[in-house]
């Protein structure tokens, strides 16, 4: 790892400083990018979603983040600090990976009582976020006896231990039903309210859209938006206009430098205007309308766009 | 580190890996000894207790089983997927594997102790039963199982360090015990000069070998203390610079 400021920086984080730090991020595997040149910041009182297809480097990010995987170059800190350099890590990072990170003939209860032992944390906790992730019933059971939603549980339980101020999660609604989707929403945007941050992957854009304030948006292991989610689909939306002077309009529209897009014979699909501005100008071509409609870009399409622009 | 060596701790008491290998240990030179006992006629009766055959199997048995325990207390978190928790907890990969050596080391005391009493408590019982007394020699037996115990707990830490450089458990496991039960037996016929100097022939060395085939015993102690710490040096660098991805 290339020694940065980011590296030196060893003083305590001051309150609005963002939680997480990447800079210039690549990891290399072989002759494989899988992340390349990535930098992004996590904000605490935010859940920043991470989005981007299967394959487009979150996991690797995720865990240069966490010290489990050395970056090519570039750094990554938390609070200021490389993970590996933190005094107590699991009371500043909680983190849940991967659905089965636990031996599957130890009982839950047990697990977490070998992570309280490693970080000098009481015992009592286990109890706490035991109850706190509603899995008190079946703590004595051998966790490889657990459903795949018990088991993304017991991982969010471990990486609660800590009580830690920062959460970062990869692909955690993976194998949750949807009330259990549901409950994890309402706990990380809870635990974000409380001016903590969270992270978390996904490939699924509507439970980002959903779920996230900002959202760093990557494709093949590089950058290709990052931003409040409001800020991804807003100038992306488009009017819809039905006229029976579609020539006179599009003509109209077409000498501002507004892009149409031609539906059918009376139908113009209308980008980079609102409806207002589309009204007034077919009114000026004396262009009669007989619909108009402002069609909200989704997040989705938004993303596909997105992917689609970094492809060409 | 007290916090990681207790974790450690909790780690081999909570599943039945660690105590399954005891038992299965302990089976293994009960066997032994009643088989051993058995087999033996009276002259063989008459020796005095550490003369008895069985403690060839328990020199044969501990040391292989605290490897396996070594490497285990490694690979299972590789295999199952505990160590990303692990080193979320504990980020600094040389104290984790410092914990496990302490660990495993330990659970070689308890190993070799049990492994003494067993072996020792049932060929006494089996003998007295079949000729009325046995001469023990308490200070031959005790000098003999520290020895064996030290080599045991060593085989440990070469486990930590083989495990750390090969996690695929399977691959360590095989490929320890083909070192241990092959690899030197071959070297010892084909350079017999360089064996002596292996970590097998060094232990032996250590608990009594034939002069000539083995180096003196404190030179054996100082290579197998080298080849254990070689083994954890080797294994913390590939851990150290290991993806866990």
């Amino acid at each position: 790892m290339t020694t940065t400021m980011l590296e030196q920086v060893g003083e305590p984080a001051v309150v609005g400083a963002p939680a997480i730090v990447a800079r210039h991020l690549t990891k290399r595997f072989g002759d494989l990018t899988a992340v390349d040149d990535l930098s992004f910041e996590v904000q605490p009182g935010r859940v920043t979603g991470f989005l981007g297809p299967n394959g487009a480097g979150k996991s690797t990010t995720l865990r240069m983040v966490l010290g489990l995987v050395t970056p090519t170059s570039g750094t990554a800190a938390v609070l200021g600090l490389p993970y590996a350099s933190l005094a107590d890590p699991a009371g500043t990072v909680g983190a849940v990976l991967e659905t089965q990170s636990f031996h599957p003939l130890r009982t839950g209860r047990n697990h977490l009582r070998v992570l309280t032992a490693a970080s000098g944390i009481d015992d009592g906790r286990v109890e706490q976020v035991l109850a706190q992730v509603d899995l008190a019933a079946a703590a004595d059971r051998k966790a490889g006896t657990y459903s795949l939603g018990m088991r993304q549980r017991l991982g969010l339980a471990a990486a609660l231990l800590g009580d830690p101020g920062i959460l970062v999660l990869d692909e955690p609604a993976n194998g949750l039903d949807p009330q259990g989707i549901r409950w994890l929403r309402d706990f990380l945007r809870s635990f974000a309210a409380r001016g903590r941050a969270v992270l978390v992957s996904s490939h699924l854009l509507a439970e980002m859209a959903q779920l996230a304030d900002d959202l760093i948006v990557i494709h093949h292991g590089r950058s290709i938006r990052q931003g409040p989610v409001a800020a991804l689909t807003t100038g992306a939306d488009t009017v819809r206009v039905a006229t029976p002077r579609a020539d006179t309009l599009m003509t109209a529209l077409s000498a501002r430098g507004i892009t149409v897009e031609v539906i059918d014979g009376t139908s113009l699909r209308v980008q980079g205007a609102t409806a207002e501005q589309v009204g007034q100008l077919a009114f000026d071509a004396g262009a009669p309308v007989f619909e108009l409609t402002t069609e909200a870009t989704s997040l989705e399409d938004a993303f596909l766009d997105l992917t689609k622009e970094e492809e060409r | 580190m007290k916090n990681l060596v207790k974790a450690e701790f909790r780690r081999i008491r909570t599943t039945r890996t660690v105590p399954g290998l005891l038992v299965g240990m302990l089976a293994l030179i009960g066997v032994a000894a009643w088989g051993t006992t058995a087999a033996a006629d009276a002259a063989a009766l008459g020796r005095p207790l550490i003369g008895h055959e069985v403690f060839l199997v328990v020199l044969a048995v501990l040391p292989l089983f605290m490897l396996i325990v070594g490497i285990r207390s490694i690979t299972d978190e590789f295999r199952h997927g505990s160590i990303v928790p692990t080193l979320l907890a504990a980020p600094r990969r040389r104290a984790v594997l410092t914990a496990k050596l302490l660990s495993v080391g330990a659970t070689a005391i308890v190993f070799g102790l049990a492994a003494f009493t067993v072996a020792a408590g049932l060929t006494a019982a089996l003998v007295t039963a079949e000729v009325g007394a046995i001469t023990v020699g308490w200070s031959q037996l005790g000098v003999f199982a520290a020895k064996l115990i030290g080599v045991a707990a060593l085989y440990a830490a070469i486990g930590v360090g083989v495990g750390a450089i090969i996690r695929h458990q399977v691959a360590a496991i095989v490929g320890g015990l083909i070192w241990v039960l092959v690899a030197e037996n071959l070297a010892d016929g084909l350079m017999p000069a360089v064996a002596k100097y292996l970590p097998v022939h060094a232990a032996n060395a250590i608990v009594g070998g034939m002069p000539g085939v083995y180096v003196d015993a404190g030179i054996g102690a100082a290579l197998l203390l080298g080849w254990a710490t070689l083994a954890f040096a080797v294994g913390a660098q590939v851990m150290r610079r290991r993806d866990i991805a």
